[in-house]
């Protein structure tokens, strides 16, 4: 038997600029794991998927409580680095890029702390990208949500409000912890 | 939580009494919600020396996330590019249509990247010159949607034989093909044979 309990599963079913998985995180678990996968978008223009936390009493957080550092690596091109202090979310968390299906983004993401209200959210992911039908990207990096709060789920948006996310499905697994 | 064990209580955060019945086995099992997350679909361990290892049983209806866990995979020297080909209902693709891109970090302080478009295999590793071990895991995902293309990310380590490129690597690929995928190859570009694996395929379950 595994450690990893799948606790929940939600997908896009319509278009949306935003999605939010609220209530996942509990006293239950210290770390998280979240595997998205076939996130794609209406429409051809290309679209990155960022990551925001949801707080205990439901609302999205927007504040620029967090920072995170990554790299992204593309078949075409040289390596590129990404970081932002103070940011109102996680950059390219769920997606570099994507665009329209069959093209697809998915990633896989580690929480850590998300429940505690004594230390900081942290967050290590992974993605694997391909789009405009020509480009493979894959992007590895982490972050914080440097405030002290408890957060209780988690919220995929793109990049600018306007490009409306077609699929995807986001999983959650708690670690279980035996002694 | 109303369900629990007998003998052994097992020491986890969440309160579990109780003994399950048929009927509450059943249920939860029914949710989802019966053991792991994880499911182990296959093992590879080395028996005789080989140049492919194949995974051919996936099971990727049932799953869309895969982890291919790779520890003490052992090559011999010149055995160059070690990387990935995917079977499309049961057709192994070896044509030049797969794109790669990862980052490397060597020991002796060079860093560096690797990539290509239009390979006739996901490279994850290359090492000219010595033997070597390897280890890490690879993720899959929409490996058995046929309307979408397949990606893979993963990190790895290498140790070669006289420690000279040890070395650290992560990034992925993508098979950019909306295919059904029903099987995974690790191999070679020069067909060497591995001498030493173990090597485990896991499903998440949905």
């Amino acid at each position: 038997m595994s450690n990893l309990r799948l606790l929940d599963e939600q997908s896009i079913s319509s278009s949306v600029s935003t999605f939010s998985v609220p209530n996942v995180f509990t006293s239950d678990f210290d770390i998280y794991q979240i595997t998205a996968t076939d996130l794609s978008t209406t429409g051809t223009a290309e679209t990155e998927i960022w990551l925001r936390f949801v707080s205990a009493d439901g609302s999205v957080i927007t504040a620029s409580n967090y920072e995170y550092g990554a790299r992204y690596f593309f078949a075409w091109a040289g390596a590129s680095d990404l970081n932002g202090q103070n940011q109102a979310g996680v950059r390219r968390c769920f997606a570099e890029v994507t665009d329209q299906s069959p093209e697809v983004a998915s990633s896989t993401l580690w929480i850590f702390n998300p429940y505690s209200s004594t230390e900081y959210t942290s967050l290590l992911f992974e993605n694997s990208n391909y789009y405009a039908g020509t480009y493979a990207s894959q992007m590895r990096g982490f972050a914080h949500y440097k405030k002290l709060e408890r957060v209780t789920g988690f919220h995929a948006y793109d990049n600018n409000g306007s490009r409306p996310l077609a699929s995807g499905t986001f999983r959650t697994y708690g670690l279980r912890v035996d002694s | 939580m109303p369900y629990g064990y007998l003998g052994v209580h097992p020491n986890q955060q969440k309160a579990n009494s109780g003994v399950f019945s048929i009927s509450d086995y059943i249920n939860t099992q029914d949710d989802k919600e019966l053991g792991g997350g994880v499911d182990l679909i296959a093992q590879s361990d080395h028996s005789s020396n080989v140049a492919t290892i194949d995974f051919t049983s996936i099971q990727e209806s049932k799953y869309d996330v895969h982890c291919l866990y790779i520890s003490n995979l052992a090559f011999p020297s010149s055995t160059n590019r070690i990387g990935i080909q995917l079977y499309e209902s049961g057709t192994l693709e070896t044509a030049s249509v797969y794109d790669y891109a990862y980052y490397i970090g060597e020991s002796a302080g060079w860093e560096g990247e690797q990539r290509d478009e239009g390979e006739n295999f996901m490279q994850f590793q290359y090492q000219s010159t010595r033997n070597g071990i390897l280890g890490g895991y690879l993720y899959f995902y929409n490996l058995g949607n046929s309307a979408k293309y397949s990606v893979m990310t993963y990190q790895q380590y290498m140790m070669t034989g006289d420690e000279a490129y040890d070395d650290y690597r992560m990034g992925g690929a993508v098979l950019p093909q909306a295919s059904t995928v029903d099987g995974i190859r690790v191999m070679n570009s020069v067909a060497n044979s591995f001498t030493a694996f173990n090597i485990k395929l896991f499903g998440y379950k949905k």
